[in-house]
């Protein structure tokens, strides 16, 4: 396993691509907001089916 | 608890980040969620679900629109034919496929089926299936979803 991967060095990575709204980090956004949707699906059973049936096209259980 | 969410958002897309080509798919925060639980640490549990992307056939179910779950699928129906022929009738007559309640299972291998009691009587089965899948990491250990729909 690659432990030389710094997890937090890695989250901070992922914030400022996150932070930075440009087309090129448009789908690496797009996922961040499919995984907490799955997870307010999961732990909050909010209604998001709709949503997330649109913005992932991975989704096999709908 | 928005720890927990917290920490399986962050693991999550942090495996977004370092596995593009599997990026995230539903089910996965299951796995997260039951890593998480069991080794009490986030970062231990990247680890560990990076490892199990990394050293195992398990990632390949995510790739290429999903061709080898397809192919799970299909073998393990052709199973359930071979080994439980009334249930496949069964299943046959009452236009069940399988594919409806065994994609949850292939792809949260088990985690949001099967429940985590660490601290329960009962055995630990996703742990065991786990340890089976983690050593034999091939195909034929479709053979663990057939026992356990054998048993159920």
């Amino acid at each position: 396993m690659k432990k030389k991967i710094k997890y937090q060095d890695l989250l901070k990575k992922i914030d400022s691509l996150l932070l930075n709204k440009s087309k090129e980090n448009e789908e690496f956004q797009n996922t961040k907001e499919i995984i907490d949707l799955d997870i307010n699906r999961t732990y909050f059973e909010t209604d998001v089916e709709e949503k997330r049936k649109v913005k992932n096209n991975k989704l096999i259980f709908n | 608890m928005f720890y927990l969410i917290q920490a399986i958002t962050n693991i999550l897309i942090a495996i977004a980040y370092v596995k593009p080509k599997v990026n995230y798919c539903q089910g996965m925060n299951y796995i997260a969620s039951f890593l998480l639980h069991l080794v009490k640490n986030e970062e231990e549990t990247f680890f560990l679900m990076y490892g199990l992307f990394e050293n195992t056939d398990f990632s390949q179910i995510f790739l290429d629109d999903l061709i080898k779950l397809k192919q799970y699928f299909y073998v393990f129906e052709r199973l359930i034919m071979l080994y439980l022929p009334e249930l496949h009738y069964y299943l046959k007559t009452n236009s069940v496929i399988v594919n409806y309640f065994t994609s949850s299972w292939f792809i949260t291998l088990f985690t949001n089926s099967l429940q985590y009691l660490p601290s329960s009587e009962n055995p630990n089965v996703v742990l065991h299936i786990w340890d089976e899948f983690i050593l034999v990491n091939k195909l034929n250990n479709l053979k663990i979803y057939l026992i356990n729909f054998n048993t159920w």
